[in-house]
């Protein structure tokens, strides 16, 4: 468990600065400095997921391929793990 | 549509298990001023709201706040994990004990069930900005009485997280407004 | 309560007017690291505003 706890902070972080930055712009639209921050985080992001999906399990349905067995179910939630 | 993400928004951990404190905590679950509340009171103005920006800005809020909703279970989740049933009811939590076990249950912390009476959704757009900017001031205010609660160093690292959620939530429904009055000049 | 307090609104105020409420617009300037951000609730330091806590 102790493994991908790392893992997850760092894409913890950098969800968090995409949420921030997407709040800012939906008032804020013509923002061209904050749209670039945006855009850059979010490609992180992506990157870290990807490589997380891969190595552990899946984060989202729908966003990439599951081996076998099905580990959606797999626990622990993110209620039950201790960071 | 909404998605499910298997990840918290903010790392929320316990230093030590506290029933009496997951008593107090669950308000933010299923109390007035807590995140269930907040999550639907946006979701529910989002679909009439008149402008781009406030719809865009109640989704993503909204939003944000079932996430929050989330953390709070958590919270309280870790604080009773295993904790014996005798001592649940020394810490005032019998009746929720016999009620729900030490199942999540939207309540406030005086045991009233969740209810649309905590809150408001109106087309008149003016009326409900200022809905929900009284509902941000109302949940930072309720962390901040929280806060005072606890010592737990890591309870209070995310009550923290959770409160300044509030202020940045109350800054973008103040931009809102002012992009509102803007709208229905333009309109008239 | 002071007499001045009754000579409000203040400079600069000429064009706000009564009965509606304002929040200024943020205009960007700096952020923290994404990592700073989760800890404090934020990523832009002109909206962090922290509690100071009762000592219990």
């Amino acid at each position: 468990m102790a493994a991908h706890i790392k893992e997850l902070m760092k894409i913890m972080e950098i969800q968090f600065a995409v949420l921030e930055t997407s709040l800012y712009l939906n008032t804020h639209p013509f923002d061209e400095k904050v749209l670039e921050k945006h855009n850059k985080l979010a490609r992180s992001l992506r990157r870290l997921q990807t490589d997380y999906n891969k190595q552990f399990c899946p984060l989202t349905i729908g966003c990439s391929n599951f081996d076998y067995p099905w580990c959606w179910i797999d626990e622990p939630w993110p209620w039950q793990i201790n960071y | 549509m909404w998605n499910y993400k298997k990840i918290l928004q903010y790392p929320a951990n316990i230093k030590k298990q506290d029933p009496e404190f997951a008593g107090l905590v669950i308000t933010q679950f299923g109390g007035p001023d807590g995140e269930l509340s907040a999550g639907i009171r946006y979701l529910s103005q989002m679909y009439a709201f008149p402008v781009a920006e406030g719809k865009a800005t109640l989704n993503t809020i909204g939003t944000e706040e079932l996430a929050h909703w989330e953390i709070i279970a958590t919270l309280f989740y870790k604080l009773t994990q295993g904790v014996p049933p005798e001592v649940l009811k020394e810490a005032g939590l019998g009746g929720y004990y016999v009620q729900h076990g030490r199942a999540l249950y939207p309540q406030d912390a005086a045991g009233n069930p969740w209810t649309a009476a905590y809150m408001q959704s109106m087309e008149d757009p003016v009326a409900s900005i200022h809905e929900d900017l009284a509902a941000e001031q109302k949940a930072r205010a309720t962390y901040e009485y929280l806060l005072d609660q606890t010592n737990d160093p890591a309870i209070i690292d995310t009550l923290s997280f959770l409160r300044e959620r509030e202020v940045v939530h109350f800054q973008r429904f103040g931009e809102v407004l002012d992009l509102l009055y803007e709208y229905e000049e333009d309109n008239d | 309560m002071k007499l001045e307090h009754f000579h409000r609104p203040g400079p600069g105020t000429g064009d706000l007017e009564l009965a509606r409420a304002y929040v200024p617009f943020q205009q960007f300037s700096t952020n923290y690291s994404p990592q700073e951000a989760l800890n404090k609730g934020t990523y832009f330091p002109e909206l962090y505003k922290p509690y100071r806590r009762e000592r219990r």
